[in-house]
C-alpha cells in the first residue's frame, strides 16, 4: 500500500494536468473543474489502496477518465477497437505560426478534434506521458495509441492552419490604421 | 524507405520513449542520419510539437481551481458522477436489489419522497464548495438564453420577488441523465440564494404537493415546489424566512 501522500502536494502537483485532461475530454470548464474535483475526492476515499507509489498519476488520469466515461451516455460512447498502426504524415506548419497564435486559440483546435483524438493527444503534449502510460490510462494498445496521436496530429494541424488563416484575415477597422 | 513512410514513423517516435523500438523506427532514424532535408524537417516537427505542448500548457485555468481541488477531501460526490464500478460494488446492489424486491412484495408503495431528499442533499452538497458557472452575468435574459443552448430547462418562472434580485450567473448540472439549470442570485446581504430547475421526467419519483416543501439541509435552508413539468428548488444559508421572502406567488 502506498504510504500515507499529503493530499495538498498531490493537488499542487496534479490539479493543472488533471484540469487540463478533463477539459479536453469534456469541453466544459464547469464539467471539467466537477472531473478533476471528483479525482481527488476518489484519490482521499479510496488512494490508499494503491500499491505502487510509482502509479500515482497514472491512477489519477485512469481515474478521470473512467470517471469522465461514466458521465457519457452509453449510446454516445465510441466503441474501443484495435486500430493497428495506421499513421499519417503530418502537413507542414511552420513552429512561428503556433508561436503567434494565443494559448486559448491552439486549446480551442484541440477541443475541436473528435474525442478518439483529444484524449491521446492531450496526454501525449500537456504531461509527456509515455506510450505504455498513455495506453494504460485510455485501456488501448500502444499501437492504437500511436495511430491516433499520428492523425490526430494531422487533424490538429489542419485546425491550426484554419486558426491561422482566420487571424491572417482578421480586418483591422479603419479608424485604428489612421 | 519513402520518405512519406520515414515522416509517418516519426510523427509519433519520442527518443527517451521505451516504446519507440523496433526495426521501422530504427529505419526512419538512420533515414533521418543521411537525409539533411529529412534531418532538418524532423528538427522543425520537433520544434512544433514542443510549441503546440507549451501553448496547451500555458492556456489560462480557472482562478478558483487549486481551491476547489483541496476542498474536494471534504465534500461529498458531485451530482450525476457514479462510481467505479467494482466487483464489492456489483455485489452491494445485487444485495440491495434483491433485498428490494422481498420488501417490495411485502410493501408495495415506494417512498417517494426519499429520491428528493436525495435531491436536495445533493444539490446542498454541490453548492457548499463554490461550483463555476458557466455564464456570469447580472443580467437574468443572458442566463436563460444560455439555458436555451442547452437541454436544461429555459423558460423558468421566476417568483416575482425573486426577480428583484441580482443575477450573479447560472450553468448546467446533469443530474439522472438530464440536466438541471442553477441560477445564483445575490442576496441584499451578499450571500448567494441558489435557484435549481429540474424537469419532472429527471425526477420521476417527485409527485409534488400543493405548496412549497421546505426542509433544513445542516445550516443550509431549501424549498421545493412544483411548476407545471418543472421542479423547483431553491436555497440559502439561513433560516426558512430566508427563504420565504422571496416565495410570495408560489
Amino acid at each position: 500500500m502506498v504510504a500515507e501522500i499529503d493530499f495538498q502536494r498531490l493537488v499542487e502537483e496534479f490539479h493543472m494536468p488533471l484540469y487540463r485532461f478533463a477539459l479536453s475530454l469534456s469541453r466544459r470548464e464547469s464539467d471539467a473543474m466537477d472531473l478533476t474535483q471528483q479525482t481527488f475526492y476518489l484519490w482521499a476515499l479510496k488512494g490508499h489502496q494503491l500499491r505502487e507509489p510509482s502509479k500515482v498519476k497514472t491512477w489519477l488520469f485512469t481515474t478521470l477518465y473512467r470517471e469522465f466515461l461514466g458521465t457519457v451516455r452509453r449510446d454516445d460512447r465510441f466503441v474501443e477497437t484495435d486500430e493497428g498502426l495506421l499513421l499519417a504524415e503530418p502537413a507542414h506548419i511552420d513552429s512561428t505560426v503556433v508561436n503567434q497564435l494565443d494559448a486559448g486559440v491552439v486549446q480551442k483546435a484541440l477541443l475541436q478534434l473528435d474525442e478518439k483524438f483529444r484524449a491521446p493527444l492531450a496526454l501525449f503534449y500537456l504531461e509527456q506521458h509515455s506510450y505504455r502510460e498513455i495506453a494504460e490510462i485510455l485501456e488501448v494498445p500502444i499501437g492504437t495509441v500511436m495511430s491516433r496521436i499520428s492523425r490526430g496530429k494531422a487533424e490538429l494541424r489542419k485546425q491550426l492552419t484554419d486558426a491561422s488563416e482566420r487571424a491572417a484575415r482578421k480586418v483591422v477597422p479603419w479608424k485604428e490604421v489612421s | 524507405m519513402p520518405t512519406y513512410s520515414v515522416r509517418e514513423i516519426l510523427s509519433v517516435y519520442r527518443d527517451t520513449d521505451p516504446a519507440c523500438i523496433g526495426e521501422g523506427f530504427l529505419e526512419a532514424r538512420r533515414a533521418v542520419d543521411s537525409d539533411p532535408d529529412l534531418a532538418r524537417w524532423w528538427q522543425d516537427e520537433k520544434r512544433l510539437d514542443a510549441e503546440i505542448g507549451a501553448k496547451l500548457r500555458g492556456a489560462p485555468l480557472p482562478a478558483v481551481l487549486e481551491a476547489r481541488m483541496l476542498a474536494a477531501r471534504q465534500r461529498q460526490r458531485p451530482p450525476g458522477r457514479p462510481l467505479a464500478v467494482n466487483a464489492t460494488a456489483l455485489l452491494a446492489a445485487a444485495c440491495c436489489i434483491a433485498l428490494a424486491v422481498i420488501i417490495s412484495v411485502r410493501k408495495p408503495a415506494p417512498d417517494a419522497t426519499r429520491s428528493l431528499a436525495n435531491y436536495r442533499q445533493e444539490m446542498v452538497d454541490f453548492i457548499k464548495v463554490p461550483p463555476t458557472l458557466e455564464v456570469t452575468s447580472n443580467r437574468l435574459a443572458e442566463a436563460t438564453a444560455f439555458l436555451e443552448k442547452t437541454s436544461a430547462p429555459s423558460i423558468i418562472a421566476f417568483p416575482a420577488k425573486l426577480q428583484t434580485l441580482e443575477p450573479i450567473g447560472c450553468r448546467t448540472i446533469r443530474v439522472g441523465g438530464g440536466e438541471v439549470a442553477l441560477i445564483c442570485f445575490k442576496r441584499p446581504d451578499g450571500r448567494l440564494l441558489h435557484l435549481f430547475v429540474a424537469k419532472r421526467k429527471t425526477l420521476p419519483s417527485f409527485f409534488g404537493g400543493a405548496g412549497p416543501d421546505y426542509a433544513a439541509q445542516g445550516e443550509w435552508m431549501t424549498v421545493t415546489w412544483p411548476e407545471g413539468d418543472q421542479v423547483y428548488l431553491m436555497m440559502v444559508q439561513g433560516d426558512r424566512a430566508a427563504l420565504e421572502k422571496y416565495l410570495t406567488n408560489s
